[in-house]
Formats: C-alpha cells, structure tokens, sequence
C-alpha cells in the first residue's frame, strides 16, 4: 500500500494528458454509437421513448444507468468515506426505492400513458391544469437533478486536471453541457438509451473491479476493513456508528429521517426514470426493466460501501475534503491509489460518461414535457404535427442546456448525493402523490391533483430556499446572508406528507366528480394492459 | 406488501437517528448492529422483488392476459358489426 501523502495546492493527480486521451475516445466511441442509433428517429415515439422496442433487460441496464449518476459514484462514496455510516443510508434509501416503483408504479404506468407522466395523470382528470402542473414539477425536478450533475463534473474534471480556481471549474461546466446539448440533438431517445446500456456495463464493471481489488487488499475481511477506515480517520471509531454526520442534535436526527423519507419515496417520482418504463413493449417488460434494474442497483450499491470506507482507509478524509471538489472526489482518488494513472483515467472517464448520459437523459425528459404537455396540448391546442413536436423538444434541449450550466456554476462544490437528494425530496413531494392517487383512489379528483401538485412542489422549494442549504452556514449556496429559518437541510419529512394531506382534502372538498367511465376505464387498462400503446415496426 | 416493507425501512432510519447506542453494539469484530440492518436491507430488497416476480408470473398475467384478449376480441367483434351495417 502506498504511503499516504497530503495532496499539495496545485498537484495533480495522475497525468492530465493520460486522463483526458483515456477519455476523448471514450467519448468520440460514444458519439459513433449515437449516430448510428440516431438514423432511425423519426416519429415522436422514437425520439421519446426508442420506439418502444427495447427488452426488458437492455432497459433495465439503461434505467439502471441512468438512476446511477455521479450522485452514487462520487457522492456516496465520499459521503462514507467521511462520514461512515450516515453516508450509507444513501446507498439503502436509493436502493429500497425501487420497491415503491415495482410494487406501485411501473406496470400501470406503462399500461395507461404515452410518453410522460403527465399522460397519465390527465387520463381522467381535466387535461389543461393537470398536464401544466406536471410539467412544471417535471421541470423543477430535472433541473435539480442537472444541478448535481453539472457539479460532479465540475468536481471531477477539475480533479483530473488539476484545476483549482473557479472559474477554471465553471469552464469545465460549460464544456461539459455543449457536448450534452449535441447527444441529445443528435441521438433523442434511442440514442441516449444505447450509451446508458454501455456505460452501465461499464461503470457496474470499473466498480466490481475496484471493490473486489480494495477487499483483497484487507484479505477480503470486512471487518479488516471497517479497521483500516477507523485508522484513516485516525482511530476514531465513530465512523462505523451512525451520527458522524446527522447525530449532533434532535434537528440534525430529524433531518436523517427526512433524507431517508426522500430518497425512499423520490424514485417512483423522478420523471426521467417513468420516462423510461415507456420505451419497451409491454407492462412485463416493464416489470422485467425494474427488477433487473434493482439488481444492478443493488450489486452497485454493495459495492459502494467497501469503496466508502476503503477510500477513508487508503486516502484519508483530510486529503480528500482538500482535493478539488471535496467528497466527490473521493472515489477518483481511490482510482488512483489502487491502479495508478491508468485506471484513474478509466474510471475518470466511465463517470464522465456517466455524468453526461444522466444529464442527456434528464434533458429529453425535460424538453420532452415541455414539447408534449405544454407546448402540444396546451399552447396550440392539439394542432402541432409530430414532427413540429419533434423540433419544438429539440429546441428545447438547448434552452435547458443552458439554464443547467449555469446552475452548475452556482452549485460547484457541494456533496452531488446530498444535492441530488433534494431532487428526490421535490419529486416526493409533487410527484408521488398525485401518482399514487390517481392510480388508485376513485375519489381522486382534479382539484386534489393540482392541490398536492402545486402544493408539494411550492412546499417544497420554499423548504429548501429557507434552509441552512442556502444561506446561514459556511457550506450554503450564499454563506453571506442568514435567512434559514427552516432548520432541516432535507425538507421530505414536511413536505411529503403536507403533499398527501392536500391531495385528499382537495378531492374530498370537490364538489363535481370526474368521469365514472373514464376512471374505470383507467383503472381496466391499468391493471391489464388493454389499449397500450404498442411498439413501433420498422 | 408494500406497506411491510416501507414500515421496515422507516424503522431501520429512526433506529440509525436517535437509537446510536443499540446500532453500535458490536458483533463481529468490527461489524455493527447498524451495518447488519443495513445490509439485511439489501437482502430483503431482493427478496420481496423475488417474491413479487413470481407471484406476478403465476397470478397476475394470466388474469390480465384473459381479460385483455376478451376485451380485444369484443372489440373487433364491434368493428365488424358497423362494416356489415355499412
């Protein structure tokens, strides 16, 4: 094992020029693939959902590439790396997830929408407000969602390279975002889709590769291991217990509850991951995407743990909060220590991909919800053709292209798990409910919809505006000013519930009922699949 | 089920925030009460995805698959009977 050296201002780590020659062909690769994939789009089915005819399994293995994005690479190995055990209930939370989404969601989804959720929230509710709200919730989440990505790439690239300063980072951002704003263009649906299967693959691989090779570095003993850890942080054994992180206070122990409320109910919320139930052929595809999905996410996250607290054994907390990018350098870093430059260039260049397949596919959901419930139904009123539709998405990806480096910018710096957890904390709140009701509660009404859309969603937000997130501590978006009045850093715990309890009161307060036949007829196409829509021949 | 397993879950966090003492408690080494839990999590994860799969396999397609073939059929029946009128 090689001695641990503090890592100097300005060191770098590894060789900028081996990283980034690693990298271009991963990229150029990549690119090849995406055109190839992309001459066969041209209906509206094949740019949002690959003409429906992926297998179970290939969507599996792109839902699963596109749920682990830098988030669960960088994010929570740093977080374990320095916090132990608290870092790991990200790791449980996002897995457990799932089972909401496989018992709850996935199957009846696929059988009652067409391309977004706000397809299916509209069945049998009033199309106009449903469809706006969920649209808007679509777009708040993705932009979060961005947010934590465009700052793990920062994070990373400036890692590889050695930058330092801000503005060096910030040009990494807006490098990174065109080269999404081209997959996206160029490829649509079918074309992310295959680089998320590839790069699943990858990265699944890199991690396993790194895990078994930190084991048999502790002679595939956990509890060498757990030891090795405690050494790093200097024989404190307060890492292997929960409470590093969250255990200062009875707010700091809330606060862990409400993380794990949002990561749990956030998944079956997230718009760009229901996207994707959509792009296979049936609701048992569907149902086989999740589970190998599951599968995947669970291996990965098991592995997490033994690269947490192999990185707090072999590199140290004190190096790794000092590196560019803080936590989410952690797992580079342990890249480096195990495989040199070589296989920090490998794994370097898998989590970029990674970061940019993520950021591809939250982009296309995005555009996709404007173009198909705003602009579509709403603005011009059902007279757009397929193919304007088409065009006005594309239009749309370099708007969002745009606003995310920006808030990229803004957001460098922090830990890409915890802010991804805010995305789950707005999906959990604007979204599940609505989801859940609407699948299966007849007395769920419009007005409930738009109540615990709306409400979840602003509850949300203003939550985590008022939090030590933004302002009051030295780690917030705006260190100099101190408005957070709300102390938990994860509003879920508030929020979530809050959305449920308007969702019912907004039903029952309606006076006028939504269509009997319409909310059989969901209720029948749901459960059974008759009437779905099919997948495209070419 | 789904309620089970949300309940587990919910249990398994408040015992990480404010029970530290109960999942310190050591039991191989230094393995935890905590990280069991933890991964115990992972295992029942795939457990009830496990279960859930075949009993989706054994009961509830050929339910759906009978009913979306009746109804389909009835449909066309339907289509049928305007031509001829037509």
């Amino acid at each position: 094992m090689s001695t641990v050296m503090p890592l100097l201002a300005g060191e770098t780590v590894g060789t900028p020029w081996v990283n980034m020659l690693i990298f271009g062909i991963f990229v150029a690769g990549t690119l090849v693939i995406v055109l190839r994939a992309s001459k066969n789009t041209a209906t509206a089915a094949d740019y949002y959902a690959g003409g429906r005819a992926f297998t179970g399994t290939q969507n599996g293995t792109a839902i699963a590439g596109d749920y682990l994005s830098a988030a669960s690479f960088l994010g929570i190995v740093g977080a374990i790396a320095l916090y132990g055990y608290d870092g790991f209930l990200y790791s449980i939370g996002f897995l457990v997830a799932w089972l909401v989404a496989l018992l709850l969601v996935a199957e009846p989804l696929r059988n009652t929408g067409k391309f977004t959720m706000a397809d299916v929230l509209s069945f049998r509710l009033r199309q106009r407000p449903v469809r706006i709200a969920a649209s808007l919730n679509t777009l708040a989440v993705c932009l979060f969602y961005l947010l934590a990505q465009m700052a793990g790439a920062g994070a990373l690239v400036s890692l590889l390279l050695g930058i330092d300063s801000k503005l060096g980072q910030s040009l990494v951002i807006v490098i990174v975002g065109a080269l999404m704003i081209l997959y996206v263009l160029v490829g649509g649906m079918k074309g992310t889709t295959w680089v998320q299967i590839i790069k699943a693959i990858l990265l699944v691989t890199s991690v396993i590769v790194m895990t078994v090779w930190v084991m048999a570095l502790f002679g595939f003993n956990l509890s060498a291991l757990l030891g090795g850890a405690v050494d790093g942080h200097g024989g404190d054994e307060a890492i292997l217990d929960p409470g590093l992180q969250y255990g200062a206070s009875a707010v700091s122990q809330l606060d862990f509850v409400s993380l794990g409320l949002a990561l749990v109910l956030g998944t079956a919320g997230l718009p760009h991951v229901l996207m994707r139930f959509y792009t296979v052929p049936t609701a048992k595809e569907a149902r086989k995407s999740v589970v190998w999905a599951i599968i995947l996410i669970g291996l990965f996250y098991l592995c997490t743990l033994v690269l947490g607290y192999g990185a707090a054994a072999m590199i140290g907390p004190e190096r790794i909060s000092a590196a560019p990018g803080g936590q989410n350098s952690a797992a580079p870093l342990l890249a480096f220590e195990l495989g040199g430059s070589l296989l920090l260039g490998i794994v370097s260049a898998v989590a970029f991909a990674t970061i940019l397949a993520v950021v591809a596919g939250l982009t296309i959901t995005a555009a996709a919800s404007f173009a198909h419930d705003i602009y579509s139904s709403v603005i011009a009123k059902e007279h757009v053709s397929p193919e304007k539709e088409v065009k006005i998405a594309r239009r749309t990806v370099l708007v969002i292209g745009v606003l995310s480096i920006l808030g990229g910018i803004g957001a460098q710096g922090q830990n890409v798990a915890f802010l991804v957890a805010l995305a789950f904390a707005v999906a959990a709140s604007a979204n599940l409910p609505t989801i859940v009701y609407s699948l299966f509660w007849r007395g769920f009404t419009t007005r409930g919809a738009l109540w615990s859309m709306y409400g979840g969603l602003i509850t949300a937000l203003v939550l985590i505006v008022l939090s030590p997130v933004m302002s009051g501590a030295e780690a917030s978006m705006i260190p100099a000013a101190d408005f957070a009045i709300f102390p938990l850093k994860n509003p879920g715990i508030v929020s979530i519930p809050l959305a449920f309890f308007l969702g019912w009161l907004g039903s029952v307060t309606e006076k006028r009922t939504e269509d009997p036949d319409k909310q059989a007829e969901m209720e029948v196409r749901s459960l059974t699949g008759v009437g779905a829509e099919k997948a495209v021949d070419h | 089920m789904t309620v089970a397993f949300l309940v587990w879950y919910v249990l398994f966090v408040v015992l990480g925030a404010f029970f530290h003492d109960v999942m310190s408690i050591r039991l191989i080494g230094n393995i935890n009460l905590g990280l069991v839990l933890g991964l115990l999590q992972f295992v029942s994860t795939f457990a009830i995805t496990a279960a859930y799969v075949q009993f989706a396999n054994k009961k509830l397609d050929p339910r759906a698959a009978a009913m979306r073939e009746r109804l389909e059929a009835e449909a066309g029946d339907g289509r049928h009977g305007e031509e001829e009128i037509r």
